[in-house]
């Protein structure tokens, strides 16, 4: 009688059932784990300074009105059109300095080509000085594309801008703003002849992923961890029940 | 009492207290991380504020793996079946679960106690 009990399909299923659901589980804890590893990748590759890519123009990578795309971010771009407003922004961190910097940035309308619309984009020309150039002629910029800064440096006014985001002029009449802001490398007229001004450095805006990289590490070892120990625990409960049915037997 | 007795209860009393102990640091770790680090992360966006909290993930995901450990001991020790195991495991996921799973442990520890004082 017990060894009919012992083969019945139910008492089968009573084994099977949690070897199946531990297998699932580790498979889903196994993949997660390496969901983690290739997030920890990701954040790795994107602390590493990225091979330069052609000079583009802003136009092929960017669309007025519309959020910045991630590939977008970092590009070296060129675009053409003439600057209509002025504007200061204070307490801008030179990185590679370690100084505070006011920037003299401003808004360049580039106007509508074949198959592109018109639109305004911020450019950092570089220090802000005490003289301001007049800049009335079409003017070529090439520099660095970067998304729009999330947070105040400074208080700010019509000629003062609290932070460089494009968003703080949607209120300009006859604009439409390109999303993220330009950092000039260089400047020419329409003729080829360049602008000077006094520049700030456009590097490559790189991810601070040191902490993030070991955090995705760590989540790895436990989705691992997970993934091992639940595999193992129905084998342990079959062993353990084994064992006290052979003591109870034995006493 | 016999010392084989005495001795699986030695191990069961430390194997709760190093859960107890994990269970409640994997709570107020997750409590930190899902209440202060990620709405920072995802809704104040707001970048020096956010690096003073980068700590919290880190010190999370590395005791975690304690947490895990104490947790299959203390289940191991207690004959907990398969699908308690899994709760006790994963209960540390989750912001109040770890204390959910460390009050239902206390329970059974105090139970275990007085089972054996009667």
């Amino acid at each position: 009688m017990t060894t009919t009990k012992k083969n019945s399909p139910l008492k089968r299923l009573g084994y099977l059932l949690p070897l199946i659901v531990a297998i699932g589980l580790s498979v889903t804890a196994y993949e997660l784990g390496i969901w983690q590893l290739h997030r920890a990748q990701a954040v790795h590759n994107a602390a590493k300074p990225q091979p330069e890519k052609p000079i583009v123009s802003l136009a092929s990578v960017a669309i007025p009105g519309t959020d910045l795309s991630g590939l977008a971010i970092n590009h070296l771009v060129r675009a053409t059109g003439t600057y209509t407003h002025t504007f200061t922004a204070p307490n801008q961190e030179l990185k590679s300095k370690k100084e505070v910097v006011t920037y003299e940035v401003r808004l360049l309308h580039i106007g509508a080509t074949a198959g592109d619309k018109a639109g305004d984009i911020l450019v950092v020309r570089g220090l802000a000085g005490i003289d301001q150039q007049t800049l009335t002629d079409p003017v070529v910029v090439t520099g660095r594309l970067y998304p729009r800064q999330p947070s105040d440096h400074t208080t700010g006014s019509a000629t003062t801008l609290s932070r460089l985001d494009p968003s703080l002029l949607a209120g300009l009449p006859n604009v439409s703003l390109y999303d993220g802001y330009i950092i000039a490398t260089d400047e020419a007229t329409e003729y080829g002849q360049s602008i000077s001004a006094d520049r700030v450095p456009a590097p490559q805006l790189l991810q601070p992923a040191a902490g993030f990289y070991w955090q995705h590490i760590s989540y790895v070892v436990v989705w691992w961890l997970l993934a091992v120990l639940v595999l193992f625990l129905p084998f342990y409960t079959r062993i353990r029940d084994r064992r006290s049915v052979t003591a109870t037997h034995q006493e | 009492m016999s010392s084989q007795s005495a001795s699986a209860n030695s191990q069961f009393d430390g194997a709760f207290r190093r859960f107890r102990f994990m269970a409640f640091w994997a709570g107020v770790m997750s409590l930190l991380l899902w209440f202060v680090d990620l709405p920072i992360k995802w809704w104040v966006h707001n970048d020096s504020l956010h690096s003073h909290l980068v700590w919290i993930p880190i010190v999370h995901g590395f005791t975690y793996p304690i947490y895990v450990l104490a947790a299959f001991h203390y289940c191991l020790k207690s004959r907990k079946s398969f699908s308690a195991t899994i709760f006790f495991l994963l209960a540390g996921t989750l912001p109040i679960a770890s204390f959910v799973a460390e009050n239902r442990a206390a329970k059974e520890y105090r139970a275990r106690h007085e089972q054996k004082t009667a």
